[in-house]
Order: structure tokens, then C-alpha cells, then sequence
């Protein structure tokens, strides 16, 4: 049966693996660091940093992409 | 280069040595490694080609994974940022489960003796995707055992990440019609786990 922290494990878990916006992965890095620091032995769990930071590059990426875009064509209407 | 810094990228370059080997993959690591001190992560592959590690990790036996971890994804194909958002758990899985199929025998290769219980496989939060892979290549009887898995996550590896999924459907669409349906179901349920499609 499952105990309530392995509940909790697992929620923190689908919070980090469906992170995929600039706030959703940093809230999921926030929750995690929480975890690691009361859980020191789950040296598992820091594996999601790795996916949220990718996450994080991506996101960052098309931002600035966007921004891009937006000057051009604000630049073009201009 | 400090001394850590030099022994981490003697370490990645010897593991891409004898996983190019063992799968027949190049890789496309740039030669870098970069220690980062205080990381969150414990080993990330940059979409640029680079390879970080956080640098704490790096001095422990426990580093061994993520170097083998991190090695693998510069070897697997298709490796870019949007096919990994929408196939993440086509790159992990796949990737971290090689890790733990191929590990022991990297570590024999490269003659690294570790002590008892330095690796410990975690169930989360990559063992999700693992646990849907592992489903799917029941359905598709790929051989049970060291080899036979290896071949499956190998041959995944080496399709692009955004064809992974249709690789494993067209496989499940050769199997008789009975095991077909029953595949087809599962499908469904560990391809919404793979890409995080999951109802809430």
C-alpha cells in the first residue's frame, strides 16, 4: 500500500514530467528543491532537474524567438 | 582545465568510446564538458552538444550513471529541443533505461571497480516512462533479458525521437490480430505517459 509521502512523491514527480512553460517549470524547480532539502536521501528524484532545465531552454529559446518576431514586425508596421 | 574537470572529460570520452561500440551509433558530444558548481541537475545534454555535470556530483562514485546517461543522449537521433517537448518520455526512457541495461558492462570495459550499492535506480520520475516502455516491449515479446532489451531501446535510439512511437506501432501491427488489440489498447495508455498526455 502506499503511504502518503510516496503519494506526494509521485504528484511532485507529475508536477516536474508536465512542466513544460517558463512558471510551470519554474514552480516544478521550486517544489523539487523543497523535496531534496527534506529528503536528501531521494538522490533519484534529482534526475527531474535535468528534464526541467532542457524544458527551461526550450521555453527560453522560443521566448526570445517571439520577441524577435514581435520587434520585426513592429518594426515593418512602423 | 583543472584535474576534475580533465578526469570527468577522459571519463565521457572513454564511455562514448565503448557505447559507439556497443550500439554502432556515432556520437555528436562537442568535446566539452562543463563542471557547474551548485547545480540542481546532476548531468544535462545540451541541445547545443555540450555536456554539464554538476561538479559535487562529479568527485562521487555516483557519477557513473549520469556520464553514462548523458553519453547516451549525444548518441541518440533527432536529439533537438521540440521533439524532445513532445516526446520527452521517448528520449528519457529510453535513454535511462540503456543507461541501466548497458552500465555494468561499460564499467567492465572501462575497468571501473565501484564499491557495493554505489548505484541506486530510482522509480521516479524517469521510471514512469520506463514502466510504459517496458509494457510495450512485453506486447511486442522483444526478447526478455539483458540482450534482447538492449536491442529494443538500441533500434528505438536509433530512429529519430518523433518517430519512436511509430516504430513500436508498426511493430505491434505485424503481431496476430487478438495480441494486436490488446497492444493497440496499451499503446494508447503508455504513448500518453511518453508524452505527458495524461488525464488529470
Amino acid at each position: 500500500m502506499k503511504s502518503q509521502l510516496d503519494d506526494l512523491r509521485d504528484r511532485l514527480s507529475d508536477q516536474v514530467l508536465d512542466a513544460t512553460t517558463l512558471p510551470e517549470i519554474h514552480a516544478a524547480q521550486q517544489a523539487l528543491r523543497a523535496w531534496i532539502k527534506e529528503h536528501p536521501e531521494d538522490e533519484g528524484m534529482r534526475d527531474g532537474f535535468e528534464q526541467l532545465s532542457l524544458m527551461q531552454d526550450i521555453a527560453e529559446q522560443e521566448e526570445a524567438e517571439g520577441a524577435r518576431s514581435e520587434s520585426l514586425t513592429a518594426g515593418r508596421a512602423a | 582545465m583543472d584535474e576534475l574537470e580533465a578526469r570527468t572529460l577522459a571519463e565521457l570520452q572513454g564511455i562514448i568510446a565503448v557505447l559507439q561500440e556497443l550500439t554502432g551509433l556515432p556520437s555528436r558530444w562537442s568535446g566539452r564538458v562543463e563542471l557547474v558548481p551548485g547545480a540542481d541537475f546532476k548531468g544535462k545534454k545540451r541541445f547545443t552538444c555540450d555536456i554539464q555535470i554538476d561538479a559535487a556530483l562529479a568527485e562521487r562514485d555516483a557519477r557513473w550513471p549520469t556520464l553514462i546517461h548523458e553519453a547516451l543522449h549525444s548518441l541518440s537521433v533527432g536529439y533537438v529541443g521540440t521533439d524532445y517537448r513532445a516526446f520527452r518520455g521517448w528520449e528519457e526512457g529510453v535513454v535511462e533505461q540503456l543507461q541501466r541495461l548497458l552500465r555494468p558492462l561499460v564499467l567492465v570495459k572501462l575497468d571501473v571497480v565501484t564499491a557495493a550499492g554505489a548505484f541506486r535506480d530510482s522509480e521516479r520520475p524517469y521510471g514512469v516512462f520506463i514502466e510504459a516502455l517496458e509494457t510495450l516491449r512485453r506486447h511486442l515479446e522483444a526478447p526478455v533479458g539483458g540482450d534482447g532489451a538492449t536491442e529494443f531501446y538500441v533500434d528505438l535510439l536509433k530512429h529519430p525521437i518523433r518517430e519512436r512511437p511509430g516504430v513500436v506501432l508498426a511493430a505491434g501491427y505485424q503481431l496476430p490480430v487478438a495480441r494486436r488489440v490488446l497492444f493497440m489498447q496499451a499503446f494508447s495508455a503508455a504513448n500518453a505517459v511518453l508524452t505527458r498526455n495524461v488525464m488529470p
